[in-house]
Order: C-alpha cells, then structure tokens, then sequence
C-alpha cells in the first residue's frame, strides 16, 4: 500500500478545509483546482458548513463627500455570535474586512442572501447581480425583462426540490403603470412573468401605496416560502384601512399567498430556530416601547402564532435577535448597533472598525463556496469607479445568459395577453 | 463492560498477519466487515490486506470506545463528554503517517464517523500551510505552468496573503 494518501481521499480531507485555504489550495494541481469547483464538491461543502453555526455579518461604511453628495464605501466583516467586536481594544483581531465589489457612486446594494450569496441590485438600472464575499466570486444576471422599472420586493431562494437559485421580484412598470412579477432561475438563466399576488382589498387601486411601503424590502425564506411584510392603504392613506399582513410566496410552485399577523399593526418578519416569526411594538413612552416576538407553530392543520419573548426596548432600534433567548442585537440609526442582554439589561456597544467608518446593518451570514463554478474572480485592488453597463461590453454575463432577448419578447408577449 | 451478553467473536487479520479477536457488535460499525458479515464470508479469519497491525490496534480501540453504551440519561452526558475527550486524544498521535495511514483504513473499513473525525484532523493540521507545503505532504505534481499559476494567484490573491 502506498503511503500516500488517494486524490480521492485528499479531496474527501479537503471539503473539511475553511473556505479560504481551499481557494489557495486549488493551485495544489489541475485537478484538484477542477474538482473543488465541481457542483458536487460545492454541495458537500454546503451540507458540511451547515453544522457551522451561522454567522454575523456587520455591514461598515464610509462616507465620502464630493459637492453636495455623500457616496458611501460600504465594506462587511462576519463574525461568530459569540465573539461580536464588543471591546475596543482586539474587537476585530483576525477579522479581514471584505470589500463591496460594486462601484463607489452606483445605486448597488444587497437586496437578500441565501447559502452564502448575496443578491445585488442596482436600482436605477435594474441590475441584479450574485456576490459571495466569502470566496470573492461575482455573476451579472441577465437584464431584467423591464427597462424601465421600480423593482419594490425582491425574494432570493433556494429550492431545495429542484435544487435551483431563484429570484422572484415586484415591481412597478414605468411605461404602463402597472406592476409585473418575475422569477429568475439560476438553471434556466432567465427571467419568467409571473403572476402578480391577489392582496385581500383591490389591488389596483392602492398599488401606489404599495410601492412605497414595500421599498427595500426583502424576502424571508422559512421552509421554502418567502414573507414580506405588508401593510396596504387606500390611497387617503385613511388609517381605518389600513391593512397589515404578510405577503408570502412558495418558492417550489411559484405561488403568492398571505398569512395574517398576530397583531393588526406594524410587524417585522425574523426567524427564531428556523421559524418564522414577527416582531410586534406597542409604544410606552417616546423613548421606549413592548417588544414581543411570536413564533409561527405549523401543526397540520391549524397554524398558529404563539407568543415567545417580550421585552422592553428603545424606540427606533431595529431588532435583530440571536440563538439564545433573551439575546438580542439592537440597530438604531446613524447610531452604531448593540448587543443587549434582556437577563441582565446590560447593552454591550459594537466598536466601529475604524475612525472613519460607521456599522449600519447586521444579518446572518452563512459562508459557502457557491459560485466558484459559474462567477468570475474580481481583483480586490480596482477603483470601482466605472459605472458602465454591463450589458454593453461583450462580457460573460452575456454569453452564459443566453436568451435574454427571447424571453424578454415572449415575456412582453404574455404580459399584454 | 461492554461485554454484557456472549457476543460472537470476529477474527480479523492484519496485513503483517497478526489476528485480532473482536466481538460482532462492535465491528459491525464497520460498513466494509459488515457487508463480508452478511455475505457469509466470515467464517475464518477476515484478511485486511490494506490495514497494518498497529494501525489496526488503533482502529479496534476507537471501535470498542465507540460500541460503549451509556446505562440511562445521565450517563448519556457524561460518556457523550467523554466519547468527545477520547476523539480529540485519539487523533493527537506522535506522527503524521500515523494519521494518514488512520484516514486509509476508515475508508477502506467503511467506518464513517472514523473517516469523518481524521479527516477533519487532517483538514485542520493542514489548513495553514502553503501550496507548495501541501504538494509535498500528499506527494502530488504542480502540473500547472508558470503562466496558469500566476493566473490563479492574481484572481485569488485574497486568498494568499
């Protein structure tokens, strides 16, 4: 027997390996560089990084001032939950700050995550890309099928039955007025219509309010379908009706659906061990307010919302709760974000990376080698700065895109039927 | 004390010819032994031409720690403990070859949550180490040129620092 070890058995070794070992290690030789970025060997490593418990990601920027404009340089560091950069004096020792690999004075921002990728959009233009920041890969989708549109909803999932990335969007046509859904999938590479939600008043005629209340959000994907929070008003914005809900969409029939909240009243949409669960407020005083978090118990026939943890809490702090109970991260705005231990009611401050940056979100993080087979590399080092198209070169979007402009016509095709 | 029952005893046979005797229930965590079990092929010894004798010893003291079961729920814990003291001690060996020898027979004995646990140990010992260190450790050819190299290096510079 030969003492070393198979290729077959280096690869088996190699799957264990942290991300950015394995990304050097593929220069090891030629078929070990092809085999890790095997389909295969990319779902082994997600099935083995599934026992790592999920991280947090901190998103940083930078302001930076020219005339009368802000441009922020947006930059992410993940860390473990238990080892958040709460002392000033090694917070983020070991810690290598990614950057956002989008340009400076682009509308580019992380509209979702799943597996460890990021979906980006460029909201002027309406350009979706993938990033993972873990392995530094990037891919620009195909055009979306509307030139001229206010994206308001995005949702970014994976199917888990077809084993398939998928992209499902709201948004409202600037040429006609009206609003269109679409679903992109990562097998098919293009983007399909689909029908737009039926919400429980008419649809039409509040669709302006919708728009607005919807602007940024994002998906939460729970067991295969993905929530929004919604709440609809007619267009006198009359507050008797207004209607609150969550808008939900199974990502395997590509179905849209509702669930009623716990609550008739403002909600934010969390996850507590994997299940769905909303946050509700109730104000004390100008300074304070209840927080209660419910959590959504799927028996067979009858789902129901039980309540799960109530706290008092700061007015206008976003609520982020972590793995153990009573743990919480709290975001206010323009204000940094801390750690808050309901048990104790101490609140721990997360240091700022550096003088001129300032923390601003926070989020779960998974890493992953996904896109390591179908993204390109980026040099780390280019001044972002070029805010050209990416559809204008002859780049690879295009050529691995394929038939952009088929769809797009039979898609417009279906959409006038 | 895992002996509570006349288990029937397996006779295993290294490559350098030494027999092992070791009871059914504790080497049916082997997949590979199993399978030869179920065959009917067991009757004799069973001759493992790929395990050497010492890395045989090895294997049948992680088994035997491995088939040990707990008496109720509190001994649950403890030897769930304990069972996680005895994995990181066993993979802590004097040399190298040792452990890659280990890596070989979980695989050819089918011994999962053996393969699992040196492998990792490997990943772990190796993690840091450069290319060209790596290369040597698993006896593989660069079979890249310079030009290729320097392509991956530059699109993964992140990666080298």
């Amino acid at each position: 027997m030969s003492d070393h070890i198979s290729e077959d058995l280096v690869v088996e070794i190699f799957t264990r390996l942290p991300l950015k070992s394995l990304i050097r290690f593929r220069l090891v030789s030629k078929s070990l560089c092809s085999r890790i970025a095997t389909p295969d060997f990319i779902r082994l490593n997600k099935i083995r990084s599934c026992r790592i418990p999920k991280k947090v990601l901190l998103t940083h920027e930078i302001p930076h001032k020219e005339g009368y404009h802000t441009f922020y340089e947006n930059f992410y560091t993940l860390h473990s939950e238990y080892q958040l950069p709460v002392s000033p004096d090694h917070g983020y020792d070991g810690i290598t700050p990614i950057k956002f690999p989008f340009p400076l004075k682009s509308y580019a921002k992380a509209v979702g995550s799943c597996n460890g990728i990021m979906l980006v959009l460029d909201e002027r233009d309406s350009i979706f890309w993938l990033w993972n920041p873990s392995i530094r890969r990037k891919l620009t989708l195909p055009r979306y099928p509307l030139r001229n549109a206010h994206i308001f909803a995005t949702g970014f999932a994976f199917d888990r039955v077809t084993e398939d990335y998928k992209i499902v969007t709201l948004s409202f046509n600037l040429n006609d007025y009206r609003t269109y859904s679409f679903i992109y999938t990562m097998k098919t590479r293009t983007w399909c219509r689909i029908s737009t939600p039926v919400t429980p008043s008419t649809y039409e005629t509040c669709k302006k309010e919708l728009i607005n209340l919807f602007r940024t959000s994002e998906g939460h994907l729970v067991n295969g379908v993905l929530h929004w929070s919604v709440f609809l008003t007619d267009n006198e914005r009359r507050s008797a009706n207004i209607l609150h809900y969550i808008l939900t969409f199974d990502v395997g029939t590509h179905v849209f659906g509702t669930i009623e909240l716990p609550r008739q009243k403002y909600s934010e949409i969390t996850t507590i061990d994997g299940s769905l669960a909303v946050i509700t407020y109730k104000f004390v005083t100008n300074k304070d307010r209840y927080a209660k978090i419910w959590v959504r118990k799927e028996n067979n026939t009858n789902p129901k919302w039980v309540a799960y943890f109530s706290f008092r809490v700061d007015s206008h702090a976003s609520i982020m709760p972590l793995s153990r109970k009573g743990i919480l991260l709290l975001k206010y705005l323009h204000k940094g974000i801390k750690v808050y231990n309901d048990w104790t009611r101490e609140r721990s401050r997360i240091v700022e990376f550096s003088d001129s940056s300032n923390i601003n979100d926070m989020s779960w993080f998974v890493e992953s080698l996904e896109l390591l087979d179908t993204g390109s590399p980026y040099e780390e080092s280019d001044e972002l700065l070029d805010t050209g198209s990416p559809y204008e070169e002859s780049d690879e979007s295009l050529d691995t895109g394929s038939s952009y402009e088929e769809s797009e016509a039979s898609d417009l095709e279906t959409a006038e039927l | 004390m895992s002996s509570s029952s006349s288990s029937k005893m397996i006779e295993l046979r290294s490559s350098d010819g030494e027999t092992f005797h070791v009871e059914e229930t504790v080497v049916l965590q082997s997949e590979t032994i199993k399978q030869m079990i179920d065959d009917d092929c067991a009757n004799a010894a069973i001759p493992l031409p790929n395990v050497t004798s010492m890395t045989l010893a090895k294997v049948i003291e992680y088994i035997k720690k491995h088939a040990e079961k707990p008496k109720d729920d509190d001994d649950k814990k403890v030897a769930e403990e304990d069972l996680k003291k005895f994995d990181a001690e066993f993979v802590k060996v004097d040399q190298e070859s040792m452990l890659f020898d280990l890596v070989r027979a979980a695989n050819y004995l089918n011994i999962k949550s053996l393969l699992d646990l040196t492998c990792q140990a490997v990943a772990d010992s190796i993690k840091d180490l450069s290319v060209e260190e790596v290369r040597k450790k698993f006896n593989i050819q660069n079979d890249f040129t310079p030009e290729e190299e320097a392509k991956v290096r530059k699109e993964n510079a992140w990666a080298f620092d």
